[in-house]
């Protein structure tokens, strides 16, 4: 058992070795209503980043959204942005939502995904951000999450067991905050 | 002897026929037994922007499947990351003079393991330009290239009352 483990960690430390140097997360396009001129300053950011026809287990391999709380917090905090983030997945949602009366809302949708021998690899997510008063979506972005072989990033264990994406939600905090400050809404 | 002859009839039979595995619908949400206020006329279908997991070919089905009730189909296509749908299907819609419009999204596309399989389609259906959904429909494709997902609709639509 020990050697069929080693082999496995020696094999995949070598693909990650080899494996293309793109940034693990990418933000590849985004569109912005021109006419909207305000800024982020109270948002609710929904996740809802689970597959239902993926198991617990391979759902596993998905950015949490407590991650992305963390990560959140740690860059947003400091720009004076209000944010609440809700797990759609866990069955949270509109009583959150109101009682936090938030001035926009983030939505984080998983789009698609692309499964390594039964595991998560590589995955597609859409961020929308839509201005509560109005009910228009007034910023896009497609947010791709790259597998091994384009990132060297690994998203489950050895095993296809949980492993944490505190490096993914860092990375997809660190991207989406860029692209909002570019399109002038942070 | 008899085993081997059903045998290459077996995997003939599947080699010959080429076909492509059918869709499966996974839920249908309409309001229960309320007759529709009206019937589709004219409706414009509005395709996902991803061509590759949603082909031309499926508008096509689309227009086919609607043609023995005497439905007028116009079919158009979101952009990639689209902010308001309305303003993009706002021509199309005054062209046709549109009863319904019936917006197909990919719920999610799996690829790699053990089979890719089709994408899971989200289907709704509205009266003209209105936000309120008279049917929702979910809808897992066989492959990339079963276009049955257009039948399916329509048969749903034809024993709600809507055709």
């Amino acid at each position: 058992m020990r050697g069929v483990l080693g082999r496995r960690l020696f094999g995949t430390m070598m693909l990650a070795s080899v494996a293309g140097c793109s940034a693990p997360v990418e933000i590849t396009g985004t569109n912005r209503d021109s006419s909207y001129q305000q800024k982020i300053t109270r948002v609710l950011v929904t996740t809802n980043l689970r597959a239902p026809d993926l198991s617990a287990r391979q759902n596993e391999g998905f950015v949490r959204a407590d991650e992305i709380r963390q990560s959140l917090a740690a860059a947003w905090g400091p720009l004076g942005i209000s944010f609440e983030v809700v797990d759609l997945n866990a069955g949270q949602g509109a009583a959150a939502a109101v009682q936090f009366a938030p001035q926009q809302i983030l939505a984080l949708t998983l789009q698609g995904y692309q499964l390594y021998k039964f595991v998560v690899d590589a995955y597609t997510v859409d961020a929308s951000l839509t201005d509560v008063s109005t009910k228009k979506r007034v910023w896009r972005g497609a947010v791709q999450f790259k597998g091994i072989m384009e990132s060297g990033r690994m998203r489950h264990s050895g095993l296809g067991g949980a492993i944490s994406h505190q490096n993914d939600a860092d990375d997809l905090v660190r991207t989406l905050t860029a692209k909002l400050k570019a399109d002038g809404l942070l | 002897m008899k085993r081997r002859t059903l045998f290459a009839a077996t995997v003939g039979a599947l080699v010959t026929a080429g076909c492509v595995p059918e869709g499966k619908v996974l839920q249908v949400s309409a309001p229960p037994n309320a007759p529709p206020a009206r019937k589709i006329e004219r409706v414009l279908v509005w395709l996902p922007p991803q061509d590759g997991l949603a082909s031309a070919k499926l508008g096509d089905a689309f227009v086919t499947a609607f043609a023995p009730y005497g439905v007028s189909v116009r079919v158009g296509r979101a952009n990639a990351l689209e902010l308001n749908r309305g303003d993009d299907q706002a021509r199309l819609m005054n062209e046709l003079q549109a009863t319904h419009r019936l917006e197909v999204e990919i719920a999610y596309y799996r690829s790699g393991g053990s089979s890719s399989g089709g994408p899971t389609f989200a289907v709704v259906v509205y009266a003209g330009t209105s936000r309120t959904p008279l049917m929702t429909l979910s809808y897992r494709a066989g492959g990339l290239s079963d276009n049955s997902l257009a039948a399916a609709v329509v048969q749903k639509l034809q024993e709600r009352g809507y055709l």
